[in-house]
């Protein structure tokens, strides 16, 4: 029972069949707390190191196959580069990218990569509806083009902003996102794409709990160099992104805001319902029925008598 | 393989190799300016042609401190991050000279964990691989000393990497531009 | 006002099975054709303006929505990754739904409550529901990425802890009650009392499996932007009151929709409506009025105790707080204080001005929460012309496919010799 999650779990509720359909599964998702998968693997960004070389958007475009960037990867006028008065994010063509934050009181500019967070409990995967996202329990957040249908809730619930949308596409436009190279190298063991290329090991790739370890130890044992923070340790219920920095993180465009609850929490207020209304409802309306018509079947009855 | 077996071949040999020029430092502390004069960083050398690491200038920058680079090991008292001296004093690991003799080309390969798992590693599993150790340490200094600091500066980049990197003759295209997002 | 002019020269529109001479049947050829001659047909079709306003936008609408198909999303859209929902779901879904909520209330009114009151006005209201989500749903095929999947979430891949499975299946079955509650109309138009008698001996449990379903996708549409904490301005979101908040006001906005278009009914259409309708369509207004006011009221004290419960004071006295007020003062206070005005001076003109007012208010609210607030501190997305080019041409149909029932089921006429 141990191994039993919230997966598991919905599937159970699932088995009631229409009961589940008409949304009584919901329940199963308040019950029990997922503390998430034991030896979930991760990467810490550490953006002390961070040169902006993008080496890493370099081999993620490689690894994934991805087409041809618009501007070469050794290009850096892309860190200039302001649309309708945002930075760059990822998109369909590009799952990871890096971009220049000039932070006042610093000599030299702090870069900061952006790729899918992979969360312990990821919005994206608790607001789809064909169940086209799965966390795997190496860490990473997997997408299913096959049954996505492409209502773009999960672009609406990720709150780093991560998700994109082939929309060019007439006949197969699907999300495209940062998988952690799970087909090609999570699943065996072996860092992502962009870990692997990066020459300042400004990724580290190893266990979570390691790395929030490893995390730790750089801010205690480097006094003054870091931010006494660990982004994505608790952020919308941890990540398996996490990052250190040694300037203020909203200074380089982080949304410091968004509290440690999973996002699925502030769904829940409202999943709680659901069963009672389903139960409650028809009993009460049925009755309001009764009453409302109880002089009417009167009269109909005492018609009926004479 | 062929790439693995260079690696595992590097990691045999490098050692041998740092284990003499240590000894030979060691030999000739009151001189110090020793160690070899040029070392070819290549082992991961893909995108990237080898470096011809000028040692023997360098030692001129550091002004035969060698502890500046060689920190942990090299120089009393060691300098750098380290306190390895309060564990370390006595042991052979201290006569370790070479980056690589501690910092592993790959880490994350079959074999570096194995070597890993050897060492027993249990305070230091959050050391940088060679790669990383050399951008950390050489481009920070670079970077102050005002040394050559972007990637072409000291080792330029293949025809390979100008693919990799979508540069130079493969370069994309402008009208390849075309089509926005937001 | 073409029908009129044939009216006034001696046509009578069809009301019932025979023509009336002759004691023929009418067939359903010439039902459709309402009784016309294909050439009177073009002729009054012509002559009425509204018909060339149609025109002119499905000159321009239809090859724009064909190329929405034929292009992509990417050719329609600014295709946004910052806002993957534009207006085809900000209006087609969120505002048409609230819009539709007549259906049900009028439904809970006649047959839980036994109101026989609102009888004459109920098919309209069910009707207003169904074409309402009806079209909801052509808004959401042509927004949604691949839509021939559209079913993947009842039979292929199920998430069922997502809101949004709760709304498809929800939608999806309360479509179908809506077009079993309309079967009687139809059954009288098309001759087929059998099928009118099986509905009318399940009557009761479809209206109060319509309650349950809408209760909860009216509100799951709210919980939605739940998913959005951060990004829905903090005035425009709380987690636990949206649901509630958008349910509260589907009520009105419902009512309210249902008084815009019997009024539009009866001042374009009065034709088609008996006089069941048009004598009792004053009362009944100034009753959905009350049933507005109170709607209101709930709906005004809910919105403030979410901005206490949540303590949003601070965000009144920006710039986005003072969009806020506007929204509650113009969408919420002024139709409030206008429907009660109504209600007291029995007043019915008065009630069908707050209901278009209160109809503007609910459409501002929800293109203000999925699409103007919404990344309210990234930048606003203003839609691509050819994305308003579809929602009009859409909606044009809708308004057609509207307008061609009404013509000819018993709507706002009931069927003579059917007792």
């Amino acid at each position: 029972m141990k191994k039993m999650n919230r997966r598991s779990l919905l599937k159970g509720g699932l088995a009631g069949g229409v009961i589940g359909a008409l949304g009584l599964g919901k329940k199963a998702e308040a019950a029990g707390t997922f503390e998430g998968y034991p030896d979930r693997m991760g990467v810490l960004v550490d953006l002390t190191r961070c040169i902006g070389c993008r080496s890493c958007e370099a081999a993620c475009n490689k690894e994934q196959k991805l087409p041809a960037p618009d501007k070469p990867f050794d290009d850096f006028s892309v860190f200039d580069e302001i649309h309708l008065g945002q930075k760059r994010r990822p998109t369909e063509k590009a799952y990871t990218i890096v971009n220049r934050y000039d932070v006042e009181g610093q000599d030299k500019p702090v870069y900061r990569k952006i790729q899918c967070n992979h969360c312990n409990e990821p919005a994206c995967l608790s607001s789809c509806f064909v169940n086209a996202y799965t966390k795997t329990p190496e860490g990473a957040v997997m997408y299913d083009p096959k049954v996505c249908v492409g209502c773009r809730t999960c672009m609406i619930a990720c709150p780093f902003y991560v998700p994109a949308y082939s929309y060019s596409s007439v006949l197969n436009p699907v999300v495209k996102k940062c998988i952690m190279c799970y087909d090609t190298r999570l699943k065996f063991g072996r860092r992502p794409a962009c870990a692997e290329a990066c020459p300042r090991e400004t990724l580290t790739f190893g266990k979570r709990e390691d790395l929030i370890y490893y995390a730790r130890q750089r801010i205690k044992l480097n006094p003054g160099k870091y931010v006494n923070h660990i982004y994505g340790e608790k952020e919308v219920g941890g990540t398996s992104w996490l990052y250190l920095s040694g300037v203020p993180f909203e200074e380089v465009g982080f949304d410091t805001h968004l509290g440690n609850q999973p996002i699925l929490n502030y769904v829940k207020e409202f999943l709680t319902i659901v069963p009672m209304v389903l139960t409650i409802w028809p009993a009460l309306f049925a009755g309001f029925h009764l009453l409302a018509t109880r002089k009417e079947n009167k009269n109909k009855e005492s018609e009926s008598q004479k | 393989m062929l790439k693995i077996k260079k690696i595992l071949m590097l990691m045999v040999l490098v050692p041998i190799a740092a284990f003499f020029f240590a000894g030979n430092c060691f030999a000739q502390e009151e001189e110090i300016a020793a160690g070899p004069a040029t070392i070819i960083l290549d082992s991961i050398a893909e995108y990237y042609e080898p470096v011809n690491f000028d040692h023997a200038s360098h030692i001129e920058f550091a002004e035969n401190d060698c502890a500046k680079c060689h920190h942990h090991t090299i120089g009393t008292p060691s300098t750098g991050t380290g306190n390895c001296n309060l564990c370390h004093k006595y042991e052979a690991s201290t006569k370790i000279v070479a980056c690589r003799g501690c910092h592993l080309s790959d880490p994350y390969s079959e074999e570096g964990k194995k070597i890993r798992k050897e060492r027993g590693e249990v305070y230091h599993k959050d050391k940088p691989s060679l790669k990383g150790a050399y951008h950390q340490f050489c481009i920070s200094c670079h970077e102050e000393v005002d040394g050559p600091y972007t990637c072409d500066g000291c080792h330029p980049r293949t025809e390979k990497g100008d693919k990799f990197f979508y540069s130079g003759q493969y370069a994309p295209k402008p009208s390849d531009n075309a089509g926005g997002h937001h | 006002m073409a029908m009129k002019r044939l009216i006034a020269d001696g046509h009578v529109p069809i009301a019932s099975y025979y023509k009336d001479e002759t004691q023929t049947q009418w067939l359903v050829k010439e039902k459709l054709w309402l009784g016309l001659t294909p050439k009177q047909y073009f002729t009054q079709f012509f002559r009425n303006p509204f018909n060339w306003i149609l025109i002119a936008i499905y000159s321009v609408g239809i090859p724009v929505t064909v190329g929405r198909f034929l292009f992509g999303l990417g050719w329609v859209t600014h295709s946004s990754y910052d806002y993957p929902w534009g207006l085809f779901l900000g209006w087609g879904l969120f505002v048409m739904v609230p819009l539709s909520a007549s259906g049900f209330m009028l439904g809970t009114t006649v047959e839980v409550f036994g109101r026989k009151d609102f009888k004459p006005i109920e098919r309209l209201a069910l009707l207003n529901g169904l074409l309402g989500y009806f079209f909801a749903v052509i808004f959401l095929q042509v927004d949604l990425g691949q839509p021939w999947r559209l079913i993947y979430p009842m039979f292929v891949s199920l998430g069922p802890a997502a809101v949004l499975f709760l709304v498809a299946w929800h939608v999806a079955t309360y479509l179908s009650v809506q077009v079993a509650e309309l079967v009687p109309a139809l059954a009288e138009w098309l001759n087929w009392p059998s099928a009118k008698k099986y509905i009318k001996s399940m009557v009761l449990g479809l209206t109060i499996a319509g309650i349950i379903l809408s209760t909860l996708h009216q509100g799951a549409l709210g919980a939605l932007f739940t998913y959005a904490p951060g990004k829905v301005h903090p005035l425009w979101y709380s987690s636990p009151f949206q649901w509630f908040h958008f349910f509260c006001s589907s009520i009105f906005a419902g009512l309210s929709m249902l008084i815009v278009v019997s009024t539009l009914c009866k001042k374009f259409m009065s034709w088609r409506c008996d006089r069941n309708f048009l004598d009792n369509l004053d009362r009944q207004t100034l009753g959905l009025a009350k049933g507005c006011a109170l709607a209101l009221i709930t709906y005004f004290i809910i919105k403030i105790l979410a901005v206490a419960h949540d303590n949003d004071w601070k965000y009144l006295f920006t710039d986005w707080g003072l969009w806020f007020t506007f929204e509650i003062v113009a969408g919420t206070i002024v139709p409030l204080v206008l429907y009660t005005m109504a209600v007291r001076n029995q007043n019915a003109s008065l009630a069908r001005f707050s209901a278009f007012i209160a109809v503007m208010g609910i459409a501002l609210n929800r293109l203000n929460t999925a699409l103007i607030t919404f990344n309210w501190q990234l930048y606003q997305e203003i839609p691509h012309w050819r994305e308003l080019v579809i929602v009009f041409t859409v909606y044009a149909t809708y308004i057609v496919t509207y307008r061609f029932i009404l013509y000819r089921l018993p709507i706002l006429y009931t069927w003579k010799g059917d007792k």
